[in-house]
């Protein structure tokens, strides 16, 4: 725990290289957590990977008795680098797909990213990166909620704005990246949705 | 996605919002009506929104969504017809 308690502290201190460093934390525990897991259940089992993520970044948290205000940092850092991962897996495995796979894949990588359709993904990650250029503070709500799984009350607290802000800002986001992947769904099946 | 101005579409997200918490369609048309002053592009883009309400509880369930969610957001958006 105390290289936690380390990056806790460059958090703190404001370090760019904090969620950077909290990477292979978050990665190695995922993995463990998805091994242990997968070991306990019968094989087609449906594995929750929603849980177990949760549960992963639950522990690297600590037992609680930390104060609120680093958890809530730490599960910012914890949602940037859940972020990093999945795309980061995507990309790998949507490489691997159309040829370019001379390196080695790592069978727990496929793992945790088994549920995924790793092309969605990163689509889902391009139309994040563009709210992110038209709206950072919204951009940044998506990051907290959607990989970090962080409550309002702990959003506002780790972006010091209201929870009736966070909450507006949550739901105006979660349409706007929604129609932001929208016209890529209509323009691969010639839909239109009619409002 | 229409472009729109930033303005715009904070007046739309402000009423987006305010809707959200009217239920009778009878009132929520009332509210419309009052609140986007006869701008019926703001009033396109409330609806357009309000009409995504059942797919989005869907694709970002309270309490995080990370590897399953992509699964969901896709057959959300393909549910759009």
């Amino acid at each position: 725990m105390s290289e936690i308690t380390l990056v806790l502290e460059a958090i703190k201190r404001g370090e760019r290289l904090a969620s950077e460093q909290l990477l292979p934390l978050v990665y190695d525990k995922l993995r463990n957590l998805a091994a242990a897991r997968m070991a306990q259940e019968n094989a087609g089992q449906t594995l929750q990977p929603t849980a177990l993520v949760h549960e992963a970044w639950l522990q690297l948290a600590g037992d609680g008795s930390r104060s609120w205000q680093n958890r809530a940092h730490f599960f910012g850092a914890a949602a940037d680098a859940m972020r990093r991962i999945l795309i980061d897996q995507a990309r790998r495995k949507s490489r691997l797909k159309h040829g370019g796979g001379q390196s080695r894949l790592d069978v727990d990588d496929l793992e945790i990213a088994a549920t995924t359709p790793d092309e969605d993904a990163l689509r889902i990650n391009e139309a994040l990166e563009k709210l992110e250029r038209e709206d950072p503070e919204q951009a940044r709500i998506v990051v907290l909620k959607f990989f970090g799984g962080l409550t309002n009350e702990e959003v506002a607290e780790n972006l010091g704005l209201s929870e009736r802000t966070v909450y507006r800002q949550w739901v105006c986001a979660k349409a706007r990246l929604f129609r932001l992947v929208r016209p890529l769904e209509e323009n691969d099946q010639g839909q239109q949705s009619p409002v | 996605m229409k472009t729109m101005s930033k303005a715009m579409r904070e007046k739309a997200e402000q009423i987006f919002v305010s809707a959200l918490e009217i239920d009778a369609k009878e009132d929520l048309k009332v509210f419309l009506d009052r609140a986007c002053q006869g701008d019926d592009r703001v009033r396109a883009e409330v609806e357009d929104m309000l009409a995504l309400r059942p797919q989005l509880e869907k694709m970002f369930p309270e309490g995080g969504v990370v590897f399953a969610l992509t699964d969901d957001f896709v057959k959300a958006s393909q549910s759009l017809e």
